[in-house]
């Protein structure tokens, strides 16, 4: 698995395991073969529908996806919707009305079809660069569940895939979770408690009932006169830390 | 000018047809003004005639350079025009007088200065002045307003043409990338398909260029690039694409608007086959019925998923190039035939031969 894999070295040519995802055979095929030459990636399976591709991502635990943005039932944007981790997203469109959208997603790249040979090597260097920082970023996993990476969020016409350490602040609203990025807030329709229990511990901090941190966020911590503590993060947010997490946070960052 | 709608060429032509006619007029007028100042003139002949000519030949230099004047400055509205006209119309005749003057006395040793005489004179230019601009400013307002009544046309004549331009529907982009792709993999995988393809692109690509050029084909040859277009969208859709044609053998020299069977089926393919994981049937059926030729393209699919932006948009100019082709006579709609089918029915006049457009 990507995540326990001891494919955290840089260095080290990690396999990426790439799942195909498109409704024509033709265009897998085409892309199959085109992957061929390439021995650092194996393809671990094919989806020539949303439903079917969901199934594969929960299979396979793929690093990549090459995803056809127009797909029957669903888009690919739709279908990242439904994903809770998102691997690292290679969008391939035949026309590039739908690349600018896919650059508003932040995905790792896009591919016009035809896809050229060098098009693609470039795409999968950068695939490679990013599945290794993954692999760094979860370096302390604990047991059980996976560490999420990526989170697909959708805010009216716009929508990120947005990296969990690009997140300095997660906040609970209802049964929801506000994600506080670069400006950006939108809605995940997730309970912070469900996100909570996959974070990486060691970089994510919960503050109190309502919110949760990104340490490596933290600008200046403050005392307040009542013993609790005040948590800037860059960006200018402060949160308060409820007085139990407090003395949590004091022991975690030994003050 | 004639009540016949002129050609922006033709306007242009007219202005400056309007400048000999100018010409013309403007010797006549003040050929016949010299005419009558002689006649009116009294004493001998000779020096009525010289004294009349230089008089109405200032007079029809004096306006010919007003009207220069209100050429070169671009003064074309009746309020521009109003304040140098008035003052020609008192200055022009006292140099006419002073024409008259100067020749009868430098020729003749003949001096008429006498007052009353000059004053009468002077009062009869400004009279025949007064009319020139009066005249001038008439011709001009009417010359300024066939001027803005022919721009105007010239200009809705240039939107319409654009506009059914911009209708002609073309084949997208989408498409032809996608075929690409396919392309490129059958290459490898079957080469005689893809020898196939090339073909049917060529095809088509060919009759696109042509539907560019020609107001409507037969429906014999629409079909055709109809059978072309699908049978590409089924290298990409393989069995999930299933082609069914009725047409009524009748029906196969009615003329009708290159493209248009082919938006629909491409609208069809998009919104109907494409977002079926299962795929389905496109059927096109044609008949004519009592002078009108109806051709109905149905597609497995739902209509509520249907109606999306760009789908309005390119049944929305199909229709649009049906108005300005046959006004009201034809029509396009698009309707829920059972539960899981959308059929979009067109119905054109057969046009008969000898009838024009």
């Amino acid at each position: 698995m990507r995540d326990g894999g001891p494919t955290g070295s840089f260095q080290g040519v990690g396999i990426l395991r790439a799942l195909i995802i498109d409704d024509e055979r033709l265009a897998r095929n085409g892309l199959r073969r085109l992957l061929r030459s390439h021995d650092n990636v194996e393809i671990v399976g094919e989806a020539a529908n949303p439903d079917e591709a969901i199934r594969a991502i929960h299979k396979t635990c793929p690093d990549v996806l090459f995803l056809d943005v127009e797909m029957p039932g669903c888009n690919g944007f739709e279908l990242l919707e439904k994903l809770e981790d998102v691997p690292v997203v290679i969008f391939t469109t035949a026309y590039d009305e739908y690349a600018v959208q896919a650059f508003e997603v932040s995905a790792l790249d896009y591919l016009v079809k035809p896809i050229t040979p060098e098009r693609l090597a470039a795409s999968l260097f950068r695939a490679q660069k990013a599945v290794a920082t993954f692999s760094r970023d979860s370096a302390s996993k604990t047991a059980g569940e996976s560490v999420l990476h990526q989170i697909f969020v959708r805010d009216g016409d716009r929508c990120w895939i947005v990296r969990l350490t690009e997140i300095p602040l997660m906040e609970s609203e209802g049964s929801y979770t506000r994600l506080h990025f670069s400006g950006n807030a939108p809605l995940v329709y997730r309970s912070l408690t469900a996100i909570e229990e996959r974070l990486e511990p060691k970089a994510f901090f919960r503050a109190n009932r309502s919110q949760i941190i990104n340490l490596n966020w933290v600008e200046t911590v403050e005392n307040e006169l009542d013993g609790r503590l005040v948590v800037k993060l860059r960006g200018g947010k402060d949160v308060e830390i409820s007085r139990r997490q407090s003395r949590r946070l004091r022991e975690l960052l030994s003050l | 000018m004639h009540g016949r709608t002129s050609t922006p060429e033709k306007s242009q032509a007219a202005q400056i047809g309007g400048n000999k006619a100018y010409y013309a007029i403007q010797l006549a007028a003040w050929s016949l003004c010299g005419i009558l100042q002689y006649v009116l003139s009294p004493g001998s002949s000779a020096v009525s005639v010289v004294t009349a000519a230089a008089w109405c030949g200032t007079g029809m230099l004096g306006t010919h350079f007003l009207r220069w004047y209100a050429n070169r400055r671009r003064l074309n509205a009746v309020q521009q025009l109003v304040a140098p006209f008035a003052i020609a119309a008192l200055v022009i005749p006292a140099a006419m007088n002073a024409a008259l003057l100067a020749s009868s006395t430098l020729l003749f040793h003949n001096s008429i200065a006498v007052m009353h005489v000059v004053l009468a004179l002077y009062v009869r230019g400004v009279l025949v002045v007064s009319v020139w601009c009066a005249v001038f400013l008439t011709a001009n307002e009417a010359n300024r307003r066939r001027m803005a009544e022919t721009e105007a046309l010239r200009l809705a004549l240039v939107a319409q043409v654009s506009q059914f331009r911009a209708l002609r529907s073309q084949l997208n982009p989408h498409f032809l990338f996608n075929c690409l792709n396919s392309l490129r993999e059958l290459v490898d995988e079957d080469r005689d398909r893809a020898k196939q393809v090339i073909d049917l692109l060529s095809e088509l690509l060919r009759y696109t260029l042509r539907a560019d050029r020609v107001e409507t084909v037969s429906l014999r040859e629409e079909l055709r690039a109809v059978n072309d277009y699908l049978s590409l969208e089924k290298v990409r859709f393989e069995d999930r694409l299933h082609i069914r044609f009725d047409i009524d053998p009748q029906s196969l020299e009615a003329k009708l608007p290159p493209m248009l069977l082919q938006t629909l089926a491409e609208n069809g393919v998009k919104h109907g086959i494409a977002r079926l994981p299962a795929g389905g049937e496109l059927e096109v059926v044609s008949q004519v019925q009592q002078g009108s030729l109806r051709v109905e393209v149905t597609n497995t699919g739902t209509l509520s998923t249907a109606p999306h932006a760009s789908s309005a948009l390119g049944l929305g100019n199909a229709r649009e190039r049906l108005r300005m082709m046959y006004g009201e006579c034809a029509s396009l709609i698009l309707t829920a035939k059972d539960e899981n089918r959308v059929c979009a029915t067109v119905v054109l006049p057969v046009r008969s031969k000898g009838l024009g457009s």
